[in-house]
């Protein structure tokens, strides 16, 4: 979270102040007076709904049953910490077929551990498959106080067939098995060796599972912001002078951590080993990627105000930074991002998937479209992506065909960190709308700003899960507000378009099926995307991959490449329909599907 | 009439001539004290006069110190003319002597409190000095007192040009307030015209880009500004054919230009001509090769026509620079937020002064840090390899040489 800084692409001439002091030198004579009323700069206005328009997205949560509130614990004493929680899942914790739902709660800092306290627990909501969700938090595991949380990775770590989770925080993250869907979790973080705390408290933001060795067992990528205590906590000043959460200059970077699974339920550490330890930064967003396409999952990191990672995955172990030479390590103009969130997506239909990451409001975000040869080129002003932004500070992103034309679509979700930014600087402001990016089709984007529904809403948003849930054809999105409610906007669009869903189920490669490439063939035209862990900011979304086929009706092929190297192809696939597809056995079985029954607006 | 008995009298007629010489008396008294008093001033002034041109003389021939020891006297002879003080001031500045401006206005504002602009030249002093919090603060001061201080409104916004993170908003608002007050200042339109560019504010850009053309329709860097905004443009690809026209232009109106070559360069690598872009590119290098950054640009331009070493070699030097814009920053902020802490004045002033940076840049924060850790070896030894020039010793020595006739 930095401020603006200079990024004019060329020095700017220094001659200014040579006019100035000869200006000056005359001053005493007299200054030039005139009125002068200032300048307004603003933001470009979107509207919730034009009168007569059916909205793309209305907030479902409170008519869904999800009440849930994010405090970041801010007392005034500007805790580095309280800017960067806290994240959220769509996730399946007991094999129903139906997302769940998981928002991380931070919470007063600091304090003592406190069990009893709920304003120190993240909440899991059970859907009930009627659109509707249930807080099932008593009991569950996550009702108790896993410290300053702040996000959150999802992933099958000792392959049971349920999805674990790993949480994220300030001073020690927790491994959190499940029960085999019974909805109890239970803190495995001692035993498995990943409760990041050895080396005293760390400050660890995103993380995600995957299988950088591909033995079928999920390794974990942990992202560190930097080395901050309270002790050593201090409060800056905004432009304005008023006090204000410093920049990252004022904290020492950090290196990340890699853990290895033993594949007995135990981690060890491998950060030195990997060369993942090598470099420092302020690590914000993760996402494993094979970006070259060796098969080998290699991992992409996005920091403040420090040069992006990608970690290639070079074989044996061990990993290489390759950011700067592939092409994604600086924003398009060279300049360091202030990357937060990232979102990965073959969003120009190529077979190749490229990134998007955010960044702070006056800088662009960056969309690095991959090449073959596997680098990336820079395309955000090309896709009209960079200048949209530049009044927003945006955190989590995820690509998403929400109307299903078969091209991916991006949305953002913003919130400054700065809270007198509306008085400092031109057009942004602390509570800021989220964005909604349609993909033309023809390599660019363009910004929808009439008719967003409650996407328009004004919050302090952080991380952002992307799912269908209600397994309705259409890709909703999940948000965790900072000191606000927590928003589940179901999508509401009904254009007839057709789509196809896959659920992964790996064998001999890792359960989930993370790093799992699926193409599918239909109508002439191919679509691509494979299996993510991470992407997004301290979040995580539906591991199922969405294909949006437009008005196809047919399916030719789907072709499958497991992390493994197995291959399966699927003939006969029907369109609108989430299947299970399992490692060398292709479809093995469907999931729900249907129009939801409660229907945000129909509770309105 | 009744006179009373006892008083002697005189006759009115023998009155009038005892009168008459009391009233000559008189007379001529005041006019002895007149002449006195006109004595003593056509003294006191020429006393001054003859210190001033003293002053000049010395100033002239580079005799620093005698000349503001005359001027001094000057002042103890009249010490609420603004002239001399004003004179002193205008010296120093002229010359550069930027602490001693300062000393000469601290003591005007200490006799003359009234006097006008005060601050924005105090600020115009420290911002010389590279300490721009100060400079900033000072312009702020004036701008209380004056807020269309044309002056002031330039300071305000180069100091905060210069600043790691600054008041965008405020910024904007200065400039432009500065643009309508001096609607005709093709300098200032320049400035706000840029920090517009910095910010991305393309469409606020082009009016000021018009008003640049229409003051000076062969202004070659506004064409190039027009480039960029063209190159951001969302109406692609029509933007980057009207950017290439933007630069061409440009280039034509001063083919010593830089900026061009590497806004024709990247409009090259957009459109995947290689070739082309790398020769931009190095042409716009050798004309500017402080534009380190352009590297950036270039190892891309590498890499697609297929020259891989000049790739990395680009990569490198790109990479390179880039550490050094980061740590400074790292340790501009630091300074800004630990400011009694001698290590971050040091790192970055030992930075700089290693790597080729601003050396004015590291003699202040080399100088700060003496100031937190008195005779701090490492500062102290960088400072005196960083400027010979800048040493007291040699000061005048320096003035003299390049002394030019201040009045």
């Amino acid at each position: 979270m930095a401020l603006p800084i200079r990024r004019f692409p060329f020095p700017l001439s220094r001659c200014w102040l040579l006019a100035l002091a000869a200006l000056l030198a005359g001053c005493a004579a007299g200054c030039r007076h005139a009125a002068a009323p200032p300048v307004s700069v603003s933001a470009q206005p979107a509207s919730a709904v034009p009168a007569g328009a059916r909205p793309l997205f209305q907030d479902a949560a409170a008519t869904a049953g999800i009440h849930f509130a994010q405090k970041n614990g801010a007392t005034g004493k500007f805790y580095y910490i309280e800017e960067t929680g806290g994240g959220c899942a769509f996730f399946d914790y007991d094999n129903d077929g139906y997302l769940d739902v998981l928002l991380i709660q931070s919470g007063p800092f600091p304090r003592k551990r406190d069990d009893a306290d709920p304003a120190t627990h993240s909440a899991l909501y059970h859907n009930n498959g009627d659109g509707t969700f249930t807080d099932v938090t008593a009991g569950s595991g996550l009702d108790k106080d896993l410290g300053y949380c702040q996000g959150v990775a999802v992933g099958d770590y000792d392959n049971d067939g349920y999805d674990d989770l790993y949480i994220t925080g300030y001073g020690g993250n927790h491994l959190l098995h499940n029960e085999h869907g019974s909805g109890k979790f239970t803190d495995v973080t001692a035993k498995a060796g990943v409760g990041d705390t050895d080396q005293g408290p760390r400050y660890a933001t995103s993380a995600a599972f995957g299988d950088y060795d591909n033995d079928g067992r999920l390794d974990l990528y942990v992202c560190h912001y930097g080395r901050w205590s309270p002790e050593t906590n201090r409060i800056c000043k905004s432009v304005r002078g008023e006090p204000d959460y410093c920049t990252p200059d004022v904290l020492d970077t950090d290196v990340d951590r890699l853990y290895h699974n033993n594949g007995d339920g135990t981690f060890t550490d491998v950060s030195k080993r990997s060369g993942i330890a090598s470099e420092k930064g302020h690590g914000l967003g993760l996402v494993w990627t094979d970006y070259d396409g060796d098969g080998r999952p290699d991992i992409y990191v996005c920091n403040d105000l420090t040069p992006a990672f990608l970690w290639h995955n070079e074989g044996q172990g061990t990993f290489k930074d390759v950011a700067a030479q592939a092409g994604c390590a600086y924003d398009e103009n060279g300049q360091n991002m202030a990357g937060m969130g990232i979102a990965i997506g073959d969003y120009n239909n190529s077979g190749r998937e490229s990134l998007f990451v955010t960044n702070f409001s006056a800088l662009p975000n960056t969309l690095f479209q991959l090449q073959p040869g596997g680098t990336f080129q820079s395309m955000s002003t090309a896709a009209n992506l960079a200048m949209p932004h530049m009044p927003f500070l945006a955190f989590g992103c995820d690509f998403l065909d929400y109307d299903a034309d078969g091209w991916k679509d991006l949305i953002v979700a913003n919130g400054h960190v700065t809270t007198h930014v509306d008085e400092n600087a031109p057009g942004t402001t602390y509570r800021e709308r989220k964005q909604l990016f349609h993909n033309d089709g023809d390599g660019r984007f363009t910004e929808i700003t009439d008719n967003l529904g409650d996407l328009a809403t004004p919050t302090v948003s952080r991380g952002l899960a992307t799912g269908d849930y209600d397994n309705d054809g259409h890709i909703d999105v999940l948000v965790n507000n900072q000191n606000g409610p927590a928003q589940l906007f179901h999508n509401d669009v009904e254009n007839g378009n057709h789509w196809v869903s896959f659920k992964t189920v790996g064998t001999k490669s890792n359960r989930d099926g993370y790093h799992a490439k699926i193409t599918v063939f239909c109508g002439g035209k191919r679509y691509f995307s494979a299996v993510h862990s991470g992407s997004s900011y301290a979040s995580h979304s539906d591991s199922r991959l969405y294909f949006g086929l437009g008005r196809a009706t047919r399916i030719d092929r789907v072709e499958i490449r497991w992390p493994s190297g197995t291959k399966d192809l699927l003939n006969n696939v029907n369109p609108d329909a989430i299947y299970i597809v399992t490692e060398g056995k292709g479809i093995t079985g469907r999931q729900p599907t249907g129009k939801r029954r409660l229907h945000s607006h129909d509770a309105r | 009439m009744t006179v009373r008995a006892g008083t002697p009298t005189l006759p009115t007629a023998a009155r009038r001539p005892a009168a008459a010489v009391r009233l000559l008396a008189v007379l001529i008294l005041c006019a002895l004290l007149a002449v006195a008093w006109s004595v003593r001033s056509w003294l006191h002034t020429a006393a001054i006069h003859d210190h001033l041109d003293r002053a000049e003389a010395a100033a002239r021939t580079g005799q620093i110190q005698q000349a503001l020891a005359e001027w001094q006297a000057a002042i103890r002879l009249d010490p609420k003319n603004p002239r001399i003080y004003e004179m002193r001031i205008q010296f120093c500045m002229d010359t550069g002597q930027w602490a001693r401006a300062e000393e000469a206005l601290h003591a005007l504002q200490q006799a003359l409190p009234q006097t006008a602009h005060i601050y924005c030249r105090l600020a115009a002093c420290r911002l010389r000095q590279d300490d721009q919090k100060d400079a900033l603060d000072l312009a702020k001061e004036e701008l209380k007192h004056d807020p269309n201080c044309v002056a002031a409104l330039g300071l305000v916004t180069s100091a905060m040009a210069m600043q790691p993170s600054a008041d965008e908003k405020l910024r904007l608002e200065y400039l432009s307030r500065l643009c309508r007050l001096v609607p005709n200042d093709i300098n200032f339109q320049h400035m706000y015209a840029e920090a517009l560019t910095n910010l991305y504010r393309y469409d606020d850009l082009r009016p000021v880009v018009a008003k640049i053309l229409q003051l000076d329709p062969r202004d070659a860097e506004a064409y190039n500004l027009l480039g960029y905004a063209d190159l951001a443009s969302p109406d692609q690809p029509a933007g980057l054919q009207r950017a290439e026209q933007d630069f061409q232009t440009s280039l034509a109106l001063n083919p010593a230009n830089g900026g061009a070559h590497f806004g024709l360069g990247r409009v090259a690598l957009r459109q995947g001509r290689a070739k082309e872009a790398v020769a931009q590119l190095e042409e716009g290098l050798q004309m500017r090769p402080e534009a380190v950054r352009i590297n950036f640009d270039l190892s891309q331009a590498y890499r697609m026509a297929g020259m891989p070493k000049q790739a990395e070699a680009a990569n490198q030097r790109f990479l390179q620079w880039q550490h050094l814009s980061t740590e400074t920053r790292r340790l501009e902020v630091r300074c800004l937020v630990y400011p009694q802490d001698p290590r971050y004045p040091r790192q970055l002033g030992l930075l700089l002064a290693q790597n080729g940076g601003d050396p004015a840049k590291a003699a202040y924060y080399l100088k700060k840090t003496l100031q937190l850790a008195p005779g701090d070896p490492a500062a102290l030894a960088a400072l005196r390899r960083l400027q010979p020039a800048s040493h007291p010793d040699s000061l005048e020595q320096a003035t003299r040489a390049s002394a030019t006739p201040f009045r």
